[in-house]
């Protein structure tokens, strides 16, 4: 700022990211000669120009942010039509939805006062929500978390999860920690008896990390991480299909034909991409049987290789960081304690179907955020960086507030 | 799949995971990059985040009132005050747009703010005296923040409500941009003309000083003035009227004693002292004064 106009980091990185899907997009075109790839080639970075430059300007946005989610989701774009177009073009689709709900995330989170109805209105919302899947809902790999409603399937825990963290940040700032407790422990108990343990097992974990920053109370974490590790057990024995998972995830070659089958496939191809990978358009990715959802970062790791694979887990490190970030400049503790619960999702929703991928930890049935296949969910992470983008809209009204009041610099944004 | 396509996918696989590292590269320079400029722009702005300070009137103490946090005793208390009897967690407060700061109690003791006990949670405005645990406090909230003002007594005399927002934009903005005070209209003229110059000695200080508001009385002391026997009382402290917030048409109860001992606006903090004047240092300061538990100086 003083030293004259400097540079727009924006551009250097979009410079970047769009010649990125230019190359990828016109290698497809080359293969199959497919025109709808050489027109992808020309959208995809236009629209992430539009997205990263434009949003800005009409709405309050983190430029750093939407660069970051858009090379991620553009890449489950390119992902997803390598391997089956059609589903490509409805994940872009999915992402214009996402994008409007998330820039209606942010206005929220920039412009509403009270809070206090919202919540005490999300609180039964989310239970009704979660208790939905149980009385209509269907079941899908052993767990019953999916709901159709007029030929549109959704699932109903990943809505839930902004509830959850708007209804857990609000609670904690206003010190209420048994309530919070009360309040994650009933949708923990909703998400068991819909065996859908990935994301309770999130919820799990973001309301420890929350209840730890905005408390201290290291007591108490201890106590839950003793809960949590009877609940574990008990969910063991309870639940046939976790005592599958867990023992496919000790020996995957014990039935390499059924139960083992789909993470047997991901880890060869993930063999065979090696350091460098295989080559875009050069993989047999296909033959995971969850390639576009679950596995989707397998498929990456086997065209593109371990290294970029390592760079789009750095990439969702640049975004966690910069939620930390955000959630340290806020100015009230509702703010920091929302930023960091958004967070710690992404992160630890990244490490869970990660891990899972290479069998670091018993796979759970949760998405890869921005990349995997599937409307709610690209909608609920874009959701959440939409959270993320309102906080830091406040900070930065904050900021000018307080340079008005210094009389540095004019004007109330 | 023709053998050219190959090579060339083969070839392009270094360049992805180039352009990759590139972005992480330029992720990272951006990240510390903004660190840097958000540091560079706080420290312009020592006040940023605050919405006031909370002084002691006793020790002249001025504690830094952040947006929401907790007061008390304890190290982890965002405002702390040591020594005074005070609960570890004493009161939380929060600061609320339109409405000032609301004061909820958290302990045993009792939180008074202007003399009212506090049940569930009351709001302190810009002048509000609160009383907790034998300390007590002078809020001051800075000028230009969506608060009401706070108005005790009507021009009859007779009491009105607070909790009114009476302030226009337009106002707040001529107070924003006044450059001085309109010294003929606000201020005594220092001659031997004054009747309210010469008081009575007072003889103890926490006796009820004998205050004379004058007719153009504003907030903090124009026009009354203590004895100048009493050291420390009348420093010649003016107050300028444009100042938006710390003049509203309010007078001050008798209680109001201490405002003007030995405290005095800080010289550089940007907008808390836009029209005011700075009072002359203070010669002696006042020996501190041990506070005692239960001691509620009304």
């Amino acid at each position: 700022m003083a030293k004259g106009k400097r540079r727009d980091p924006a551009r250097g990185m979009l410079s970047v990211v769009m010649l990125f899907y230019f190359l990828a997009f016109m290698m497809l075109f080359f293969k199959d000669g497919d025109w709808r790839a050489a027109g992808l080639a020309l959208c995809v970075p236009a629209l992430i120009f539009v997205g990263v430059m434009g949003i800005p300007r009409l709405f309050p946005a983190d430029k750093l942010l939407l660069s970051l989610t858009n090379f991620l989701c553009a890449l489950g774009v390119l992902v997803l039509y390598r391997l089956s177009p059609e589903r490509g073009f409805s994940q872009a689709g999915n992402y214009f939805v996402g994008v409007i709900c998330m820039i209606l995330c942010t206005l929220l989170v920039r412009y509403w006062k009270n809070w206090k109805p919202l919540i005490a209105l999300m609180i039964p919302a989310a239970f009704v929500l979660l208790v939905l899947p149980l009385v209509i809902g269907t079941e899908k790999n052993g767990a019953k978390n999916w709901i159709s409603l007029g030929g549109m399937s959704m699932q109903p825990s990943e809505v839930v999860k902004l509830a959850m963290l708007c209804v857990t940040a609000f609670l904690l700032s206003r010190r209420k920690t048994v309530l919070t407790i009360l309040f994650v422990g009933m949708c923990l108990l909703i998400l068991m008896l819909q065996k859908d343990l990935g994301t309770a097992l999130l919820y799990y974990f973001v309301t420890l990390i929350l209840i730890y920053v905005s408390t201290g109370n290291l007591p108490l974490i201890g106590v839950g991480l003793l809960g949590g590790a009877g609940a574990a057990v008990l969910g063991y024995n309870m639940f046939a299909h976790v005592r599958r998972r867990v023992a496919i995830w000790l020996d995957p070659w014990a039935d390499v034909d059924n139960a083992g089958y789909q993470i047997v496939q991901a880890l060869i191809a993930m063999v065979n991409g090696g350091a460098w990978g295989v080559g875009l358009g050069l993989g047999n990715a296909s033959v995971i049987p969850e390639y576009y959802n679950d596995f989707i970062f397998s498929v990456i790791l086997h065209e593109f290789g371990v290294l970029f694979g390592l760079v789009v887990l750095g990439v969702y490190a640049a975004i966690t960081v910069r939620g930390v970030m955000i959630a340290m400049r806020s100015r009230t503790a509702f703010d920091a304690l929302l930023s960091i619960g958004c967070a710690a999702m992404i992160a630890l929703q990244t490490f869970v179907i990660v891990g899972g991928n290479i069998k670091l930890i018993p796979l759970t049935g949760v998405t890869l955020p921005f990349i995997s296949y599937g409307g709610t969910s690209m909608v609920t992470s874009l959701c959440v960086i939409g959270l993320l983008q309102g906080v830091h809209s406040r900070i930065q009204a904050g900021v000018s507030e307080d340079k008005m009041l210094a009389g540095l610099e004019g004007g109330v944004k | 799949m023709s053998g050219g396509y190959e090579i060339f996918a083969l070839m392009m696989r270094y360049v992805f995971v180039a352009l990759g590292a590139l972005i992480l590269l330029r992720a990272f320079l951006w990240l510390r990059r903004d660190a840097g400029m958000y540091r560079r722009e706080i420290r312009n702005l020592p006040d940023a985040g605050l919405v006031g300070e909370l002084v002691d009137m006793h020790t002249g103490e001025k504690h830094p009132l952040c947006r929401e946090g907790v007061l008390g005793a304890s190290r982890s208390c965002d405002v702390r005050i040591k020594g005074a009897g005070l609960d570890r967690r004493a009161l939380s407060f929060r600061f609320t747009e339109g409405k000032g700061l609301a004061v909820t109690p958290r302990g045993r003791q009792n939180v008074y703010l202007d003399g009212e006990h506090v049940r569930q949670t009351g709001y302190a405005l810009h002048g509000t005296q609160l009383d907790v645990g034998g300390v007590t406090l002078r809020v001051r909230l800075f000028a230009g923040l969506q608060v009401p003002r706070r108005v005790l007594y009507d021009e009859d005399g007779t009491a009105i409500t607070d909790g009114e927002t009476e302030v226009s934009p337009f106002e707040e903005v001529a107070g924003m941009f006044a450059q001085g005070p309109d010294t003929e209209e606000m201020y005594a003229p220092d001659d031997g003309d004054n009747p309210f110059r010469e008081f009575a000695p007072v003889q103890d200080m926490y006796e009820q000083p004998v205050y004379q508001p004058m007719p153009q009385d504003g907030y903090m002391n124009q026009g009354y003035q203590s004895a100048p026997q009493d050291g420390y009382v009348n420093q010649g402290y003016q107050v300028a009227p444009q100042d938006g917030y710390m003049n509203q048409p309010y007078q001050p109860t008798p209680q109001d004693g201490y405002m003007d001992q030995g405290y005095q606006p800080a010289p550089q903090d940007g907008y808390m002292n836009q029209g005011y004047r700075q009072a002359p240092q203070p010669e002696n300061d006042p020996a501190p004064v041990r506070h005692r538990r239960g001691d509620r100086y009304l």
